[in-house]
């Protein structure tokens, strides 16, 4: 755990000190913010508690975030020429890779606590005359698992293509495509399907109510995340790495 | 009984049909500087690869401490510290963030942590920018610090792949110091890849001269400089006798002699000694003021070492 924890450590202080970027991104998380966290539950009022839409909206804005950083993670180590020097020190394979997600991840699922929380109190502020308003705590969940399970996805994603690719400009091209595979396959595997199999699905869907709808969503994330953690796991060779 | 640090019995790695390494076989006692010598591309970084264990060697072994490289890699690497090729900084953190990090990979406790990365910037003399991201700083400056940080956790074995390169003069002899003193006094083991033989001469206890992946010796500094020596000697002085050349030419291994004003040039068979005839100049009345042979360097004992592996 020492381990993780020191490789978490030197990757949060790299996001921090990214001084190029951090201007940009600032105004970047002001403007979701104020979507999200001000303007959204204003428009919405008490109903933005139980929006849907607004688990699909967080579970993007973890991912896009939490892939952010997992780009650099082996490529940039790389094009810095610090990778080889990182896999010197006696820190294990799995330490590196998981300190280098759990911050992606981290990253991600913070920034999205970070609306929600401004996004209650804006709620309260502009709705909430009764008294206080809050989420009910099923939703609740849904509202911290989503995005966690979603910045798990794209940070799984991200480092698995970042442990293959020579160049910082390379992963972010192909995650770039690989958010993009993410996005539409379900619709592509639908109209792939027949119609007698998708029929009774989307029936079926249809029929559910939304908390256990969320429910299979999240199952299946958590599946997915548990899956690409363990094949970058497997694919995580200090030799190969070394001479990438 | 000598303690072995380092130990590689036909150590080979191929990458595809290329030989990069090919049976390399040599011993690295404790508390002696190493020094591996070979032009570019000749094997050296895939050779402290392979030590580290970062690579695994295609065919023979190689034990670090008695801990073989290929299943006792993370140990090694617990007891080693290693400035390789490039510095490998991580130029958004400041001096004390990237010596912290270097620590807390090594499990270091919180108040051991401090007083070393403090003692560390001291001693290399950047206490004061400690706060400064490296991203501005000089190859120089980011090279102590990065040969500060491989030495943090005083590891008994460190391996450093071209340590002075893009340092000053003076940061060059102060390290260089520094690495003999680590050596002596601490009985550290300094694996070292340098293309300075002079800095290898003045540092190393043994060196290993490496070409296209083949060992071609390993040994003293001082024995392979005298394999380089030339064979043509010059004694300087004065009131050489007439007969200087043929006096000379007598002696047992001297193959030819030439007195030339106020010094005789001999050309000697190899293994001859300069001594007896110096001896014998200064019983024949000369008054001697220098005597020395040409050569005698470890850079010309490299390269007569080069060219014959070049001619193999």
């Amino acid at each position: 755990m020492s381990q993780i924890a020191a490789v978490m450590w030197k990757e949060s202080r790299e996001l921090i000190g990214a001084r190029g970027t951090r201007g940009r991104d600032g105004v970047v998380g002001l403007f979701f913010l104020g979507i999200f966290g001000v303007f959204s539950p204003w428009v919405h009022g008490v109903s933005w508690l139980e929006m849907p839409i607004m688990l699909f909206a967080y579970g993007f804005l973890a991912g896009a975030a939490a892939a952010a950083p997992t780009i650099e993670a082996f490529a940039g180590e790389r094009e810095r020429h610090t990778l080889e020097t990182l896999l010197a020190t006696p820190l294990t394979d799995r330490s590196i890779l998981l300190g280098k997600f759990f911050t992606a991840v981290l990253f991600g699922w913070g920034l999205v606590l970070v609306i929600v929380a401004v996004g209650l109190v804006s709620v309260n502020v502009f709705h909430g005359h009764d008294g206080l308003i809050f989420y009910r705590p099923l939703f609740l969940a849904w509202t911290l698992l989503v995005p966690l399970l979603a910045a798990g996805l794209y940070a799984a994603v991200g480092i698995f293509i970042s442990l293959r690719a020579p160049t910082v400009r390379q992963a972010g091209q192909m995650l770039g495509m690989s958010i993009v595979v993410l996005l539409i396959a379900p619709v592509i595997v639908m109209a792939l399907l027949p119609e007698a199999w998708v029929g009774p699905f989307l029936d079926h869907v249809a029929g559910l109510d939304t908390d256990r709808l969320i429910l299979r969503v999240v199952a299946l994330l958590l599946v997915l995340d548990g899956l690409l953690v363990r094949a970058a796991l497997r694919r995580f060779r200090r030799g190969r790495l070394v001479l990438a | 009984m000598t303690e072995i640090a380092l130990r590689a019995d036909g150590l080979t790695r191929t990458f595809g049909a290329f030989r990069a390494v090919d049976g390399l076989g040599f011993e690295v006692p404790v508390g002696s500087v190493f020094g591996f010598l070979g032009p570019n591309g000749a094997g050296k970084t895939t050779t402290i690869r392979l030590l580290l264990g970062l690579l695994e060697p295609s065919a023979g072994r190689a034990e670090v401490f008695g801990l073989d490289t290929r299943t006792r890699s993370d140990e090694i690497r617990r007891r080693t510290g290693a400035l390789l090729e490039h510095p490998g900084l991580y130029e958004r953190l400041t001096a004390e963030q990237n010596l912290e990090f270097a620590a807390r990979a090594r499990n270091m406790s919180a108040t051991e942590r401090r007083s070393r990365i403090e003692e560390s910037l001291a001693r290399i003399g950047l206490l004061e920018r400690r706060h400064e991201a490296v991203r501005g700083w000089s190859r120089g400056m980011k090279q102590k610090l990065a040969i500060a940080r491989a030495g943090l956790h005083r590891p008994p074995l460190i391996f450093l792949d071209e340590p002075t390169a893009g340092l000053d003069p003076e940061a060059a002899a102060t390290l260089r110091d520094d690495l003999a003193t680590l050596a002596a006094r601490d009985g550290i083991t300094i694996f070292l890849t340098t293309h300075n033989l002079a800095e290898a001469e003045r540092l190393c206890g043994l060196v290993g001269v490496i070409r296209g992946g083949r060992l071609l010796t390993v040994s003293h500094p001082d024995e392979l400089r005298l394999r380089g020596a030339g064979q043509r000697a010059e004694i300087i002085g004065r009131h050489f006798p007439p007969a200087t050349d043929t006096l000379l030419s007598a002696l047992p291994g001297v193959l030819n002699a030439c007195l030339e004003g106020e010094r005789v040039v001999v050309d000697l068979a190899p293994d001859a000694r300069l001594a007896p005839l110096v001896r014998l100049l200064i019983e024949a009345g000369a008054e001697i003021e220098e005597a020395r042979r040409d050569g005698g360097t470890l850079e010309a004992a490299y390269l007569a070492l080069m060219a014959e592996a070049g001619v193999a």
